[in-house]
C-alpha cells in the first residue's frame, strides 16, 4: 500500500508528496500541542479528570470529530476558496505546500511572541494569498471568503450568547432556588438530551456518506431527537444513583432536608421599654466567634452547593468531550484540507475535484493531533487547568457547551472558524452574565487585532514560500 | 497558546478576602489589647500593639496590590468604583485599629476603675459590629458565584441591614462613656482623659467603617424589590 501511495504523476512527485505529508503532519501536531488543551483544560483543572485520562479521551474525541464530521470543512479549505481549474497542477501543489508552511511559520512566530493568533485564520489567509498570487484576484471566490470572515466574527458572538443563556438558566433554575440540588437533578436529563441531539444531528444530516448514512434535514432531526431521548433516559439512571448517594451523605452529616426556618436572618429585635425612656437597650453582642443566626439554613445550602458543583464536574467532562469532538471536526481540516488536494493532484496529475477527502487522510490528521497532544499538549492542559480556577465547573460547562455547539454547527456548514476565539467568546459571555470574578480585556483587544493582521500576514508569507518552492522545483 | 490563561488572572475578589482576613485579625487583637491593659501587663500590651502594626501594613500591601490590578483593563461583575469603595472602607478599619493601639502605647495608661464595665461593653459592641462586617465579607465569594443577586444576596442584604441598625447603638454609648469619663474629674490626669477621648472616638469610627464596608457591599447587590 505504501508503494501505491508514492506513485505520482508529476515531476519531483515523491519529494513533494513527502514534503506535503511532513508539513501537513506538522500542522496537525501543532494543533494538538496548542489548541486541544482548551477543550480539556477546564475538566482537568476542576479535578474531575486526571491528565492521562484527559489525553486519552481528548485523543479519541478529536479523532472521532475529524473522521465523522471533518470532511465538510476539509472540502471548503481545499477547493472552496478559489477556482482551482485555473491553475496548473504543479502550481497548485507547490501553492498548497507553501500555504501549509506559511501557516505553520506564522503560528510559530505568534506562539513565540504570545499573540492570540488562530490556526484556522492563518491557513485561510495563506490559501487566499496563494490564490491571488497564482490565479489572480478573479480566481478567488470572494463571496465565500467574505462568508468565512464573517463567520470569524459571528462564532465568538454565538458562543458567547449560548454560554450567556446557559449560565443565566443555571443561575435562575438552580442557584436561585430554595433547593438547588433537587433542581440540579431535574436539569440533567435536559442537558444530556441537548448534547446527544446536537452531536447526532451534525453527524447524520447529509453526513457520514462513507457509511451510507445520508439523511435530509427532517429525517436527521427525527433521528437526533430519538438519540437525544435515549441519552436523557440513560441519564435518569445516573440521577437516581446521585439521589441515593446524596441522601446518604445528608443523613450522615445530619443536615435537614427541609427548612422550618425562614431563610435569612431572624432579626434580633430591639426591645423597647414601656417607660418614656427611649434609650436603646443593647442587643446581644455578636462577639468574635459567635455563630451568626440562620446557621442551619446556610449549612444546608452549603451542602447542596458542594454537591451541585461535583455533579457539574461530571457534566463538565461530558461538555469537554463535546468540545474536543467539535474541535477535531473543525481544525483537522486546517492541516488535512490542503494536504488532501496535494495528494490527489500528485497522484492523478490533474486538478480534478475529488469526491470526498479519503478516510486515511482524516485519520492521519487525527493521529497527528493526538500525538501533538500526547507529547506537548498535556503540559499546556495542566497549565490552563491550574490557572483558570475562577472557572468553576458550572461556569466551565456553560462555556464549553456554548463553544462546542457553535463549532460543531460551523463545521457542519463547512465554515472554518477559530475554536479558541469561539471559546474566548463563550467565556466573555459568562463574564457579562456577571459570573466570573474578573477577565483581562487586554487579551480581547489583541484578539481583535489578530483578526485584521492574520490574513495579510499569512498571505504574504505563503507568497514568499511559494516563490522559494518554485525556484527549487520548477526549472 | 496562552490565550485562555492570559484571559484570567488572580481574582481581585480572592485578594480582597485575604485583605479582609488581615484587617479582621488586626481588629480582633484589640480585645487582647484591652485585656492586657486591664491586667496591667505592659510588655504584653506593647507586643500586641506591634502585632497590630504589622498586620496593618500587611493589609496595606495587599491594598496596593489591588490598586495595581484595578488600574488595568479588566472586566468585573461590578464597577471598579464599587470595588474600590469596599476596599477603602475595609482598609480604614485596620487604620483605626492601628490608631487605637498606637494611642494606648503613647503613655503608660491605666483603665480607670469606675469605667471598666462601660469600656468593656462599648468595646464589645464595636468589635461585635466589626465581626458582623467580617461575616458579611466572608460571603463575598458566594455573591460572586450568584452574580450579586438571588437568594444569597438577600441573606447578605439582611445581614447588612442588621449591621446598620447595630451601628445606631454605638453613638449613645459613645456619648455616655465620654460623659462618664469627663465626670471622673481629677482622678484621671487631664492628659490621659484627652487620650481616652481619642480612643473612644477612634473606636466609634472603627464601627462606622465596619458599617460603611457593609454598605459598600449593599451597593453592589442587584435585588429585585418585588421578591
Amino acid at each position: 500500500m505504501f508503494a501505491a501511495l508514492f506513485e505520482t504523476q508529476l515531476p519531483y512527485g515523491q519529494i513533494l508528496m513527502v514534503l506535503g505529508l511532513m508539513v501537513g503532519f506538522y500542522m496537525a501536531w501543532s494543533i494538538g500541542a496548542n489548541d486541544v488543551a482548551n477543550a480539556m483544560g477546564t475538566a482537568v483543572g476542576s479535578g474531575g479528570l486526571t491528565l492521562k485520562h484527559a489525553v486519552i479521551i481528548a485523543g479519541t474525541m478529536e479523532l472521532a470529530g475529524a473522521v465523522l464530521v471533518g470532511s465538510h470543512v476539509s472540502d471548503t479549505v481545499r477547493n472552496g476558496m478559489f477556482d482551482a481549474s485555473l491553475f496548473q497542477p504543479l502550481e497548485l501543489v507547490l501553492g498548497f505546500i507553501a500555504a501549509l508552511l506559511a501557516a505553520a511559520a506564522w503560528l510559530q512566530l505568534a506562539t513565540y511572541y504570545g499573540w492570540p493568533v488562530s490556526t484556522t485564520h492563518s491557513i485561510v489567509g495563506a490559501i487566499v494569498g496563494i490564490g491571488i498570487l497564482i490565479g489572480g484576484m478573479e480566481a478567488v471566490k470572494w463571496s465565500k471568503i467574505s462568508t468565512i470572515v464573517i463567520s470569524w466574527v459571528t462564532s465568538p458572538l454565538c458562543g458567547g450568547i449560548i454560554a450567556f443563556i446557559l449560565i443565566k438558566l443555571i443561575q435562575r433554575m438552580i442557584i436561585d432556588s430554595k433547593y438547588p440540588l433537587r433542581q440540579t437533578y431535574k436539569i440533567i436529563p435536559f442537558l444530556v438530551f441537548y448534547v446527544a441531539f446536537i452531536l447526532c444531528l451534525v453527524m447524520v444530516w447529509k453526513g457520514l456518506k462513507n457509511l451510507n448514512l445520508n439523511l435530509d434535514l427532517k429525517q436527521a432531526v427525527l433521528v437526533s431527537v430519538g438519540v437525544g431521548l435515549a441519552g436523557a433516559v440513560l441519564s435518569l439512571f445516573w440521577v437516581s444513583k446521585l439521589r441515593k448517594r446524596h441522601e446518604q451523605d445528608r443523613i450522615d452529616q445530619k443536615i435537614e432536608a427541609e427548612d422550618d426556618q425562614v431563610e435569612g436572618i431572624p432579626f434580633v429585635q430591639k426591645e423597647f421599654r414601656n417607660d418614656a425612656d427611649p434609650k436603646h437597650v443593647m442587643r446581644p453582642p455578636l462577639t468574635p466567634g459567635s455563630e451568626l443566626p440562620a446557621h442551619r439554613w446556610e449549612v444546608r445550602r452549603e451542602f447542596e452547593f458542594a454537591r451541585f458543583e461535583s455533579v457539574f464536574t461530571t457534566l463538565l467532562i461530558i461538555s469537554a468531550c463535546f468540545l474536543a469532538f467539535a474541535h477535531g471536526a473543525n481544525d483537522t481540516a486546517n492541516a488535512i484540507g490542503p494536504l488532501a488536494a496535494v495528494v490527489s493532484i500528485l497522484k492523478t496529475g490533474q486538478v480534478g475535484e475529488i469526491a470526498t477527502v479519503p478516510i486515511w487522510l482524516l485519520l492521519l490528521g487525527g493521529v497527528g493531533i493526538v500525538i501533538g497532544l500526547a507529547t506537548w499538549g498535556y503540559k499546556v492542559m495542566e497549565t490552563i487547568g491550574k490557572k483558570i480556577t475562577q472557572l468553576t465547573p458550572s461556569r466551565a460547562f456553560a462555556a464549553n457547551i456554548g463553544a462546542a455547539t457553535t463549532i460543531v454547527l460551523a463545521s457542519r456548514l463547512g465554515m472554518p472558524i477559530s475554536t479558541t476565539h469561539t471559546l474566548v467568546g463563550a467565556v466573555l459571555g459568562i463574564g457579562l452574565a456577571r459570573g466570573i470574578g474578573h477577565l483581562n480585556l487586554k487579551m480581547v483587544r489583541d484578539i481583535f487585532i489578530s483578526w485584521v493582521i492574520t490574513i495579510p500576514a499569512g498571505a504574504l508569507m505563503a507568497m514568499l514560500f511559494y516563490y522559494i518552492l518554485r525556484a527549487i522545483f520548477v526549472r | 497558546m496562552a490565550i485562555l490563561t492570559n484571559l484570567f488572572g488572580e481574582s481581585p475578589f480572592g485578594i480582597l478576602e485575604e485583605h479582609g482576613e488581615k484587617v479582621h485579625e488586626c481588629v480582633r487583637l484589640l480585645q487582647n489589647l484591652f485585656d492586657e491593659l486591664k491586667s496591667g501587663n505592659a510588655d504584653a500590651l506593647r507586643a500586641t500593639a506591634e502585632r497590630i502594626f504589622t498586620l496593618e501594613s500587611e493589609a496595606d500591601t495587599l491594598r496596593n496590590q489591588l490598586h495595581e490590578m484595578l488600574s488595568s483593563k479588566i472586566l468585573m461583575p461590578l464597577p471598579k468604583s464599587d470595588f474600590y469603595n469596599i476596599l477603602e472602607q475595609q482598609d480604614s478599619m485596620a487604620d483605626r485599629a492601628e490608631d487605637v493601639a498606637a494611642l494606648l502605647t503613647l503613655r503608660d495608661m491605666s483603665l480607670p476603675a469606675e469605667l471598666t464595665k462601660e469600656v468593656a461593653d462599648y468595646l464589645a459592641v464595636v468589635l461585635g459590629n466589626c465581626n458582623l462586617a467580617a461575616g458579611i465579607m466572608s460571603k463575598l465569594d458566594l455573591l460572586v458565584e450568584n452574580s450579586f443577586s438571588g437568594r444569597d444576596a438577600q441573606t447578605v442584604s439582611r445581614l447588612i441591614t442588621e449591621l446598620a441598625e447595630r451601628e445606631d447603638d454605638v453613638k449613645p454609648l459613645q456619648i455616655a462613656l465620654s460623659r462618664k469619663l469627663l465626670a471622673t474629674g481629677d482622678q484621671i490626669p487631664a492628659v490621659e482623659s484627652v487620650l481616652w477621648l481619642q480612643i473612644i472616638n477612634r473606636l466609634a469610627e472603627l464601627s462606622k467603617f465596619a458599617d460603611k464596608t457593609g454598605n459598600g457591599i449593599r451597593m453592589t447587590l442587584q435585588l429585585k424589590s418585588s421578591k
